[in-house]
């Protein structure tokens, strides 16, 4: 019975998360998705902050391409933490899973990833604020601010 | 920011359990948390980032002495009846993690029957979606 319950729920989520997929490419017309780097294209434009990127670039995850432009050491650290390698949401960041957790109601983990996301995005603007970044880092860091105020909305 | 007393207390636990931790938190300015004690969710960030570089050097040193209270916390977050102090670690520390599968592997051999439940409920529920 359990298997049964578990079975359902498995296609159910997979139902939710093609709808997902579908409603995210919908809505953001050729949405960046993992392992090229016109993932930071539409909703981020974080293609344009990176710059033409040398080919091996253009091969990365999104996490890959941010910390290979990225020098300053927390921006490192927040990046490290808001995107995934082997998420199967959206880009793998934060913001993808936030914004799939509010359009399904399917929660990542027990209660969600919004306050993770509030606080990424405080820390962002404080950074961002600190004049401690050269203009690529204060770049990306613009439109990651971007990227979570518009999954947070 | 206001937040629940109990993810308070869970950094509170954090930092004396795990004191090499808050010592290079507050030293290092790098730290997402530094200086940030009211964001829960930066400090266990920073934690499981920090946790994984310990985990996922060559040759694991798992003889580091804050290792096993690291677990401990984990352990009693994870087992937590309280669904925003197990979402901490979940979102915090276990996801930080699982693109590592041997370090995943060490946080669970080290947790507690029921912690070990409960990290296969997260495990399960991660891979479904």
């Amino acid at each position: 019975m359990q298997l049964i319950l578990w079975e359902n729920e498995r296609l159910l989520n997979e139902l939710k998360r093609k709808w997902f997929r579908e409603w995210l490419e919908d809505r953001v017309r050729r949405r960046p998705y993992a392992d090229t780097i016109i993932l930071f294209g539409p909703i981020t434009g974080l293609g344009r902050a990176l710059g033409p990127a040398p080919k091996v670039l253009q091969l990365g995850t999104a996490r890959m391409n941010l910390l290979n432009a990225i020098q300053n050491p927390t921006l490192r650290r927040l990046v490290e933490y808001s995107y995934r390698v082997g998420a199967r949401i959206g880009n793998g960041s934060t913001a993808d899973a936030i914004r799939f957790e509010r359009e399904t109601g399917i929660l990542l983990s027990r209660t969600g990833h919004m306050q993770k996301g509030r606080e990424v995005l405080s820390s962002l603007e404080a950074l961002f604020r600190s004049n401690k970044l050269n203009s690529k880092d204060a770049q990306i860091v613009r439109e990651l601010i971007y990227d979570l105020k518009d999954a947070l909305k | 920011m206001q937040y629940a007393r109990s993810l308070n207390e869970a950094v509170k636990l954090l930092f004396s359990r795990v004191p090499d931790f808050a010592e290079a938190r507050s030293q290092d300015s790098s730290f997402m948390s530094h200086e940030r004690e009211d964001s829960p969710y930066l400090v266990f960030g920073d934690f499981g980032l920090f946790l994984l570089q310990a985990l996922d050097e060559d040759g694991i040193s798992t003889n580091e002495n804050w290792l096993r209270p690291s677990f401990q916390v984990i352990d009693e977050m994870l087992t937590s009846a309280d669904p925003e102090v197990a979402n901490l670690i979940q979102v915090g520390v276990l996801e930080v993690l699982a693109d590592h599968p041997e370090a995943l592997r060490l946080v669970k051999i080290n947790l507690s029957g029921p912690g070990q439940e409960k990290f296969e409920d997260w495990i399960r529920s991660s891979q479904q979606i």
